[in-house]
């Protein structure tokens, strides 16, 4: 995976998060721990390329993001908005993310999904970021190889 | 329409807060449901997501196209899919107008003024 792509990746996760959710994040200062049963999502794509995106984001960071989203206070979220704010966050970077390096062809996003991988398979590309309330991972896998 | 509440729940939050006169807000977890809606209820814009199980926007609009109801239904679509591809091809299929998420509220705002012929100060 090129720099350009881990570039584009980066740009739509900063983009998605100030501009829906009023979120700045910066890159983690070393290596990233969430804790078990941090809210996770996962996004497949079709087309050329083809692969997926999954994040995990601290509890705290889900519902400080939740309540900025939905303009309520942070002990208002539900469980459910939550789980469903952090689904539509990885369904948005996701679509930004394929929509910046291929705009020429159909790519079709399958919905976001739950998922509770304990950590990115070999070979993805992740980035781990930290938000005021904790951490964020996302990691994006190629299925067919480099574009 | 869009499948995801939560996103539904912010689409509405920025039409209050635009200054954009909205009496009623209909809602929708797909096109199925959105053309029932549109069966009962006759109303001013659709803003429509693409990507939603049982009925995608997409085939909304072809039903929409059918039945000839797109000529004097403007939809504007609001999607994180904004490929160009996928642009032409919603507008092709009628869709008048096209939001992409991420967006700024002004941008919602002023993509529905756009279309609809009005400009609220």
């Amino acid at each position: 995976m090129n720099d350009a792509v881990r570039q584009a990746l980066d740009a739509s996760i900063e983009n998605v998060l100030a501009t829906m959710f009023f979120a700045d994040a910066v890159p983690a200062d070393g290596e990233l721990e969430l804790p078990p049963g941090s809210p996770a999502a996962r996004v497949e794509f079709y087309g050329h390329p083809s692969g997926s995106l999954a994040l995990r984001i601290a509890p705290d960071a889900a519902r400080e993001i939740t309540a900025a989203f939905l303009g309520i206070e942070e002990t208002e979220a539900s469980e459910e908005q939550i789980g469903e704010t952090v689904r539509e966050l990885a369904n948005m970077i996701c679509g930004s993310f394929v929509s910046s390096v291929e705009s020429q062809t159909l790519i079709q996003l399958d919905a976001p999904t739950i998922h509770a991988e304990p950590a990115p398979p070999g070979g993805a590309c992740l980035r781990q970021l930290q938000l005021d309330s904790g951490g964020l991972e996302v990691w994006l896998e190629w299925k067919g190889g480099e574009i | 329409m869009d499948d995801s509440a939560v996103m539904r729940a912010f689409i509405r939050r920025v039409l209050e807060m635009s200054g954009l006169e909205t009496s009623l807000c209909l809602e929708a977890a797909h096109g199925g449901e959105a053309l029932q809606v549109l069966d009962k209820h006759w109303v001013d814009v659709v803003l429509s997501d693409i990507n939603m199980p049982v009925m995608s926007g997409e085939e909304m609009m072809r039903r929409l196209h059918a039945s000839s109801l797109l000529e004097s239904l403007p939809v504007i679509v609001v999607s994180t899919d904004s490929t160009e591809a996928r642009m032409r091809q919603m507008i092709e299929l009628g869709a008048r107008g096209y939001v992409k998420k991420p967006f700024h509220p002004e941008e919602l705002r002023a993509e529905i003024e756009r279309v609809l012929g009005v400009k609220h100060e």
